[in-house]
């Protein structure tokens, strides 16, 4: 869990935790790195920067991350995904990669760089995103709640919202 | 300051046709957060961002911001960046 330890904001984690959480990391980078998306993109729109997807993802991940700016309208939730995505979608691997290397240094107690916090809490929460909507709490059902092999993911989730809400919390002090 | 014809266009058509950022209640982000993306993005006081995530977790929605039809997007565009679940719309469409 996060923590302020005099000027410093530290983190302590368990071994264990450190590889979930590089694990969690490097899945939620691949996503983002979807080649498919890539493969779509019209070579001349890439070169002026405007090579986002148009239409929202099939992934229900991706979906929630990067939804319709625009409610029942299609063109211009089109030129405005085209438009936004690729930078959105950057920002979040960029946050990635900088919690990713920070984990190098775990386990253990160790402070955070004052710069990084934004990183981990925007990560931590695209986790958080990720996972809640594999888990399908968007539209719970009580089938869903009765599944007992989604009970570990339901752990590391919960495990997820006390991590980030020490983040916060320490954030807000 | 010399104001460009084609910007004073512009803003007249904001004053006539303002957008507003809607953020919808989801069951993943934590109120803590939501309220910290008030604070942090807008600006906003801790009492009134406090009040419209409250406004967003009871009523399912809330306006969080109005202006131009740019400068929503760049609100809805920094809202996503946040994991927020927001849209846009004319003010008065919602």
């Amino acid at each position: 869990m996060f923590n302020r330890s005099g000027v410093n904001v530290v983190l302590d984690l368990e071994e264990i935790e450190v590889e979930l959480l590089k694990s969690l990391t490097g899945q939620i980078l691949e996503l983002l790195h979807d080649p498919e998306q890539e493969e779509h993109a019209d070579p001349l729109a890439k070169l002026v920067g405007m090579a986002g997807p148009t239409v929202i993802s099939s992934d229900p991940v991706l979906a929630r991350l990067f939804p319709d700016a625009y409610p029942d309208d299609e063109t211009n939730s089109a030129d405005f995904r085209r438009f936004t995505q690729p930078d959105l979608q950057r920002q979040k691997v960029v946050n990635g990669q900088i919690v990713r290397a920070d984990l190098a240094t775990f386990p253990g107690e160790h402070p955070v760089n004052p710069n990084h916090l934004d990183a981990w809490l925007l990560t931590l929460n695209d986790l958080r995103l990720a996972l809640g909507t594999r888990l399908g709490l968007e539209n719970e059902t009580e089938a869903h709640l009765l599944d007992d092999s989604l009970t570990p993911m339901f752990g590391i989730y919960d495990w997820l919202t006390g991590l980030q809400g020490s983040l916060i919390e320490v954030i807000a002090q | 300051m010399t104001v460009a014809p084609a910007e004073l266009a512009d803003s007249q058509t904001q004053i006539d046709n303002p957008w507003i950022t809607v953020v919808w209640n989801d069951p993943i982000n934590l109120m803590s957060y939501v309220s910290h993306v008030f604070q942090t993005y807008f600006g906003y006081d801790k009492t009134k961002s406090e009040m419209l995530m409250l406004q967003v977790h009871n009523a399912g929605r809330a306006v969080v911001s109005a202006g131009g039809r740019e400068e929503m997007e760049r609100d809805v565009s920094a809202m996503h960046a946040y994991g927020l679940w927001a849209t846009m719309a004319k003010d008065g469409d919602v």
